[in-house]
């Protein structure tokens, strides 16, 4: 899987947990340009993508994930690492 | 950068302009409306030339009538002052008028509360002292000193003149919609005394009322602190040995409250203030005690510590004829 | 030195000059070392105090940095452990001591006071130590410019809490502030003076004596005094961080907003993200968020969970006692009622055409509602008291409508001079507050003719001037 299949999904979930069609993922999003996208639902997107993908993400890494960007970096690192891309 | 400075400048300015205005004319409104300017003139004249001062606050001045007492003696009280302003006013008078044998101060039991020496407004001794005297008087520390100044040449930049400058605005709008003059709340009649513009009787008042007052009064000035403070013996001993050094006599007066205050006054204790005058009797010609001056008349007194015009008629007759036997 | 005083206004006059004249590269250890200054005129031993957190907050997050891996985390604990040992001592070290029965009547005991700012300048160290640790940032090498961070004085007394990533680049670059700075921050220095002197301490006075004795009023009076109360909080609070935003801008440094129209919030949520917001987002981002990743799983039971801890310790941060206990509390029961139900009571109303006006204004109405009654316990000095103010406001006295005594005590503490200008006053409060959230009105504002701006600006003075409460009343947030 590479980066743009790993955003695609994450695209999927987004418009799921925040319940808009209409999203589009770019690299420089923040939680400021989406909605629904608030402290108290952050949890909830991080809980589907690990649902999803399979893996457990650290506090650290959540928090240093500033854009969307960040995220999908941090996604496919962690995803390398737990070894379920190569 | 030079753009701003300019346009702060210009600003600074403006604020300036605008401060010298609202204090030309607070001094048309109120400074020079002040009473105590006009009675200061009215000591300055020449004809002026008494042999006994009377000197005080509130209860000399609303206590006594001009009309009743002869040339020898001058009523120079004036609200709320303090040992320490009559210890300036004593020397300023004395320079004036080398014809005064004796001087009149009252012994009352507030006189030498905390109440009075918190009362660090020297705004009105300006006019009658020089700023060395009154730093040595009212003891001020350098830094107070200049504020005393500023206060006494820029009224605005004291709080309390602020309070008063919207206060006489104010009446002035009022006035000025209306068409009615109002009235102010003191005001100097062609006999020379201070006189409040409403005239009431502690008769009028309910037992409920007068208890009230009375308490509010103690409160202020009994109660507010210690008794007896150093500041005050300071100025009252101050005051004492400057009249003894110009051969001056010295007359403790206390006066004429009503039944209520006196009730409320002995709660607080007192002892220290016996004690205080009664150290200092020998430097006294005479002590007279008007405490329960006609006590029963209670049509005498407009509130709980001051007599009314028909009280100050009656009281000054007495009060002129004791001072002359004392003075015989 | 306290803000709204003039030795302040004149200090910062002559502080702003001289940094401007000096060299960039001097112009970091000026602004510690003035800082620094500031607090001294506080205390001397709790300036120790700060001098050597800074110190050994700098090299440890110098170790961290440097640090491997498995090292890393045990030195993250180091300091926050330190660090939250230290506010907790210092904040609420005082009444643990007092309640000691052997030690508690001490006098020395008795007079010591929390040190000045700890809650503020420990939360920028800790936002500073954990951002370092996530990598966010790198550790910062020069210690003025760190010494700076942590003590920089408009910032200190009450906040808005600066985060490190934000502030450390601009006092590197140390640029001083353009002539529109130096005029926004004069007129921002000149609204929070205006807003803490004419309105927040006139409502201040008149608030005291109602509290005085609560049971001479009606539930009405009482429900209108919690709004005054409210109102109060904002006015000082936002006038203090106006007046520190200001200063610092006046040295070309932007600090981040702490308020945005915090009552016209629809939603409990909403209103902490508009209500002291570097507070709100600190504790969002320090405490919550890893709470709440910890307790991801856990359902609904996990976000409930997470938000009690979260509005507690919110509470907790305004004192150790139980009324700021169970202003958290109520805080939390609100936030969690609001968000397990918002989705469906959106749904409910959407349908209903028409209403989406009335919804917000009554929403809003409602928020401010819940909040000022919440406020009780900030304000009242005990338990005992708050409920019973609370028990009243919301049993059957509150159906009588009367406010006489209420208008009594404003005509005894205020009179009717004092009324007409802090009801004028709290009108000209909003509009800036609603013009100053939209760019547009803003840049219409600005470009009045100046004529017309500076005589607002004078009659903003001269009001302060005259109106102004001049017996010093420190600020609220001061305590903290």
């Amino acid at each position: 899987m590479d980066r743009e299949a790993i955003k695609e999904k994450l695209q999927t979930i987004f418009r799921v947990v925040f319940d808009d069609n209409t999203i589009e993922l770019s690299d420089a999003m923040t939680a400021e340009d989406v909605e629904e996208w608030d402290s108290l639902n952050h949890i909830n997107l991080i809980v589907a993508v690990e649902k999803e993908f399979g893996i457990r993400f650290t506090t650290r890494e959540v928090y240093a994930a500033n854009t969307v960007g960040e995220f999908v970096d941090m996604l496919e690192a962690c995803l390398r690492r737990q070894g379920k891309i190569t | 950068m030079r753009e701003f400075l300019k346009t702060a400048f210009l600003f600074a300015t403006g604020l300036a302009v605008i401060f010298g205005l609202l204090s030309a004319v607070y001094a048309t409104r109120v400074s020079e409306r002040d009473n105590f300017y006009d009675l200061l003139k009215r000591f300055e004249n020449q004809d002026v030339r008494p042999s006994v001062l009377i000197l005080g606050d509130s209860r000399p001045i609303f206590g006594l009538r001009r009309k009743f007492m002869d040339n020898a003696i001058y009523n120079f009280s004036f609200p709320s002052e303090t040992y320490r302003e009559m210890l300036l006013k004593a020397e300023y008078a004395l320079r004036q008028k080398p014809s005064i044998r004796y001087l009149i101060i009252p012994i009352d039991y507030h006189m030498l509360s905390s109440f009075y020496a918190a009362d660090k407004d020297a705004t009105h001794l300006f006019a009658l002292a020089s700023s060395a005297d009154i730093r040595s008087v009212y003891e001020f520390s350098p830094g107070a000193l200049a504020l005393a100044v500023l206060h006494g040449y820029i009224p605005l930049t004291d709080p309390e003149a602020r309070v008063t400058f919207i206060t006489v605005i104010k009446k002035d709008v009022y006035s000025l919609l209306s068409g009615r003059v109002e009235k102010r709340t003191t005001f100097v009649t062609a006999d020379g005394d201070l006189v409040p513009t409403d005239e009431t009787s502690w008769s009028e008042f309910s037992a409920a009322a007068k208890e009230a007052r009375a308490d509010r009064r103690i409160h202020d000035h009994l109660r507010s602190g210690p008794v007896v403070t150093d500041a005050m013996l300071r100025a009252l001993d101050h005051l004492l040995s400057f009249a003894a050094e110009k051969g001056v006599g010295v007359i403790g007066v206390r006066f004429p409250v009503t039944t209520e205050y006196e009730n409320r006054m002995r709660e607080v204790g007192l002892d220290g203030v016996d004690a205080a005058f009664a150290e200092r009797k020998n430097k006294f010609v005479s002590e007279l005690d008007y405490l329960r001056w006609s006590r029963e008349r209670e049509d005498f007194f407009q509130d709980a510590d001051h007599l009314n015009s028909k009280g100050a008629e009656a009281f000054t007759k007495q009060f002129v004829a004791d001072i002359r036997n004392v003075i015989k | 030195m306290s803000f709204q005083s003039v030795p302040f206004l004149v200090s910062l006059a002559i502080s702003v000059a001289l940094y401007s004249l000096l060299p960039q590269r001097w112009r970091s250890v000026f602004l510690a070392c003035l800082s620094f200054a500031f607090y001294l005129t506080w205390s001397l031993p709790y300036t120790l105090l700060l001098l050597l957190v800074t110190v050994y907050i700098f090299y440890l997050v110098q170790k961290l940095d440097e640090a491997e891996e498995t090292r890393k985390y045990r030195i993250l604990w180091q300091g926050v452990v330190l660090l939250v040992v230290l506010l907790v001592a210092g904040k609420y070290g005082r009444e643990v001591l007092m309640s000691l029965p052997a030690i508690g009547l001490s006098s020395s005991i008795v007079n010591l006071v929390a040190p000045l700012g700890i809650s503020y300048y420990v939360f920028k160290l800790l936002s500073y130590l954990m951002d370092v640790y996530a990598g966010k940032l790198s550790a910062e090498h020069n210690f003025a410019a760190f010494a700076a961070y942590v003590s920089f004085f408009p910032q200190i007394l009450a906040g808005p809490i600066q985060r490190a990533v934000d502030f450390l680049p601009q006092i590197r670059a140390a640029r001083q502030a353009q002539p529109y700075q130096l005029s926004s921050g004069l007129r921002l220095i000149l609204f929070g003076l205006f807003k803490k002197l004419v309105i927040a301490d006139a409502l201040s006075a008149l608030v005291a004596q109602i509290y005085k004795y609560p049971k001479g009023y009606t539930g009405f009076e009482l429900l209108i005094t919690s709004y005054l109360f409210a109102i109060q909080l904002y006015a000082d609070f936002s006038g203090i961080t106006d007046i520190a935003i200001g200063s610092a801008r006046l040295f070309g440094i932007s600090s981040p907003k702490n308020f945005e129209n915090p009552f016209y919030a629809p939603t409990i949520q909403e209103f902490w993200r508009r209500w002291h917001i570097t507070l709100t987002s600190w504790v969002r981002d320090y405490v919550f968020l890893p709470i709440r990743m910890k307790f991801r799983y856990w359902g609904w039971v996990g976000l409930t969970l997470s938000i009690f801890i979260n509005m507690i310790l919110i509470g907790l941060w305004h004192g150790a006692t139980s009324p700021f206990l169970w202003f958290g509390i109520v805080q939390g029961a609100y936030m969690v009622v609001s968000v397990f139900t918002l989705k469906k009571r959106d749904a409910i109303f959407a349908r209903i055409p028409g209403i989406p006006v009335f919804r917000l204004i009554w929403q809003s109405a409602l928020t401010f509602t819940l909040v000022s009654l919440s406020l009780i316990f900030f304000r009242a000095e005990n338990l005992r008291m708050a409920a019973s103010i609370l028990s009243s406001i919301l049993s059957r006295s509150f159906f009588h409508l009367g406010i006489g005594r209420l208008l009594e005590t404003i005509n005894l503490v205020w009179g009717d001079t004092r009324f007409v200008v802090v009801v004028l006053a709290l009108v000209y409060m909003e509009i800036i507050h609603l013009v100053q959230g939209n760019l547009k009105w803003r840049a219409y504002i600005l470009s009045c003719p100046t004529a017309l701006r500076w005589l607002v600006y004078y009659a903003m003075i001269l009001i302060l001037f005259f109106f102004g409460d001049q017996s010093a009343k420190p600020f609220i947030y001061f305590q903290f």
